[in-house]
């Protein structure tokens, strides 16, 4: 939910503002030809609600194509690494840090351009429409690094959640500035706002990917040692039954409650997953270790069952690596 | 050049004029073909952008 509102924000602040640099001519022809200035109005509603909505479907699309190439946790480990690498690499293109980031870019190709510019022609409202939903052919490059994250979220509602929420935050801008904005754009300052917004989503990005390859250098874990959570930890070992270990985890909407802190290797593990009114991705449940994979129930139980075969951490986490938690397995 | 959308839209616009032109984004140059230096100068000026040789 965070990322949604994340996203959100991002088009409210720098979003619109690189979309207009890009998109903002073509709106421009379009609603010159159209007289009058309520017409004109009308235009622009049409062409942005036409461009939230073509973006959603996107959005859903992106997230399906995700949701299919995930193929096991450390497969989404890499792909979170390529994502979190090309956010980096707009960051450096955003800032001008040296021309080798200038060829990490999606460049629409030249045909759809020459399509869309003469869509613009049109007197009627049906070039807003048109153009709206062609704007998916050549996103700016906060939209395009917003369509990775999309894509690495694996799941078709929350990529559409995310891409809606960040074309509704760029719309304001759109509407009430027009094309005065891109004077604005020309000023250094816009420059680093968005670079720290891409890299805010790529250290989000290398983070999960950290999560889900199960390090224990993530952002939560240095989150922990800093406030001591680590020290305070009260040690819990499974209870042993029928020649299993039980422990029991509660996913919750922001993360994961054990019972159990410490296993033994060698002796098999039935672990038990309990959702209650849970809606987050902490439902898409990863052991990466043991290639386990499991979307849980919005509520219910569902069990799973290994056996660690060596002592050290082993960790678990959400299918994007945003919520971790792990178990210390001894001899 | 901000973005790829940069270049197309000089390329798009020297197109208009007749004008046989590739113009690369990450390599931020323009290539022409003919002797039309003046005229594309303008066209790229207009567009509000500038040439350096």
């Amino acid at each position: 939910m965070n990322t949604i509102w994340l996203a959100f924000l991002t088009g409210l602040t720098s979003g619109g503002f690189s979309c207009i640099a890009v998109q903002g001519g073509l709106l421009t022809s379009a609603v010159a030809n159209i007289e009058n200035k309520k017409d004109n109005r009308v235009a622009v509603s049409v062409f942005l609600v036409s461009k939230i909505l073509s973006y959603t479907l996107l959005g859903f699309i992106l997230g399906l194509i995700g949701s299919q190439l995930v193929l096991t946790p450390k497969v989404s480990a890499i792909f979170q690494i390529v994502i979190g690498l090309f956010l980096l690499a707009t960051a450096g293109r955003i800032l001008n840090l040296h021309p080798f980031f200038r060829y990490f870019v999606i460049q629409p190709p030249r045909f759809v351009y020459k399509f869309i510019k003469n869509q613009t022609k049109g007197k009627t409202l049906f070039a807003p429409i048109i153009l709206g939903a062609l704007t998916i052919l050549m996103p700016c490059g906060i939209t395009q690094a917003m369509m990775i994250v999309a894509l690495g979220t694996a799941s078709s509602i929350q990529s559409a959640l995310i891409m809606f929420a960040f074309i509704l935050g760029t719309s304001p801008v759109f509407f009430a500035l027009g094309l005065s904005i891109t004077k604005l754009i020309k000023y250094r300052a816009f420059n680093y706002i968005s670079a720290l917004v891409i890299t805010v989503f790529a250290v989000i990005a290398l983070n999960g990917a950290a999560g889900l390859w199960g390090s224990s250098h993530t952002l939560q874990n240095f989150w922990s040692v800093i406030s001591g959570g680590t020290n305070t930890q009260i040690v819990r070992s499974a209870n042993i039954a029928a020649g299993y270990q039980e422990a029991t985890i509660y996913v919750d909407n922001n993360g994961y409650r054990s019972d159990t802190t410490t296993l033994k290797a060698g002796v098999p593990v039935r672990l038990k997953l309990i959702t209650n009114n849970v809606f987050s991705c902490s439902r898409s449940f990863v052991i990466p270790s043991f290639n386990i994979s499991k979307i849980l129930p919005s509520s219910g139980e569902e069990i799973v069952e290994f056996t660690p075969n060596k002592p050290g951490r082993l960790a678990y986490s959400c299918s994007m690596g945003m919520y971790t938690g792990s178990f210390d397995v001894i001899n | 050049m901000d973005c790829p959308s940069c270049a197309m839209l000089i390329e798009s616009e020297l197109d208009d004029k007749g004008i046989n032109c590739k113009c690369s984004y990450a390599k931020e140059t323009l290539e022409i073909s003919g002797e039309v230096v003046e005229e594309v100068v303008k066209i790229v000026s207009d567009l509000g952008y500038k040439i350096e040789e």
